[in-house]
């Protein structure tokens, strides 16, 4: 009899540390990761706000700043109610990053799909390489 | 018998994630609540199997192939995560749903059996 309690117990901490060392994937924090990628006319970016309703986010840019702020609701429980497990994130997160370039506010493409946000930034038009003439005396 | 439930081989090795979970009791049911991003109905498995509710799902993510990479914070993987079902689930009525990268698994109680009271009869006799 001792000896199946022992290797019952074994077995249990073998799982506990087993579901320790996965992985926990990131959940909505206060400035939530980003993945950037530079394109031909500026970058596109991406980050992962599951939960989070599009009234609730809020994507803005100025000069060579792009800000996402939003918040996830933290869920009420109703009577009767209560929690077993408490992992998933919430309240108000923002990011603010800086990219090399003047960004063309009109041309801001942003859409949350599944839970992701991918966020298309263009170079203002100013800015693409203009060919200067160069006068000469002749 | 440790992890007996195998994980499905179609799933990314190399970025497994086990999904922040929230789980709620109410009197009827409990309810999981799984952050999925990336994942959508027809790439989001929930299945009973030895008294474990195992959730699977796949990240679909966009390639941007023609771009490059400039800076990465973080991995997008797959999600695979069990949990142990209690003997108050009734198993035939579980129903899930996914919206916005969340995915959503109600678990309704079992109907609690109604306490009979028996009755007792006087005129007991022995022989």
């Amino acid at each position: 009899m001792w000896a199946i309690d022992l290797f019952r117990d074994a077995e249990r901490i073998q799982d506990e540390v087993n579901e320790l060392l996965s992985m926990v994937a990131p959940s909505v924090g206060r400035g939530p990761a980003l993945n950037a990628w530079k394109t031909t006319d500026g970058f596109t970016l991406t980050t992962d706000l599951p939960g989070v309703s599009p009234n609730d986010l809020d994507v803005s840019v100025a000069g060579d700043t792009l800000t996402i702020k939003g918040s996830r609701a933290a869920k009420e429980l109703k009577e009767g109610e209560n929690w077993i497990r408490r992992e998933r994130g919430f309240g108000e997160f923002s990011r603010s990053v800086r990219v090399p370039f003047k960004i063309d506010a009109s041309k801001v493409d942003a859409q949350l799909s599944n839970g992701v946000l991918t966020v298309r930034l263009s170079k203002a038009a100013d800015q693409e390489p203009q060919k200067i003439e160069i006068k000469g005396r002749s | 018998m440790a992890n007996e439930i195998a994980k499905p081989t179609d799933l990314n090795p190399r970025v497994l994630y086990s999904p922040a979970t929230d789980i709620v009791e109410s009197k009827e049911a409990y309810h999981v609540i799984a952050d999925v991003p990336g994942a959508d109905a027809s790439s989001v498995e929930v299945t009973v199997e030895k008294d474990e509710l195992i959730i699977s799902a796949k990240s679909q993510r966009a390639s941007f192939a023609d771009a490059e990479r400039d800076r990465m914070e973080y991995k997008s993987g797959d999600y695979w995560r069990t949990f142990a079902l209690s003997n108050d689930i009734d198993r035939s009525k579980i129903d899930a749903s996914v919206a916005n990268g969340t995915l959503h698994v109600t678990l309704p109680k079992l109907e609690v059996v109604k306490p009979r009271k028996i009755e007792v009869k006087a005129g007991y006799s022995a022989n």
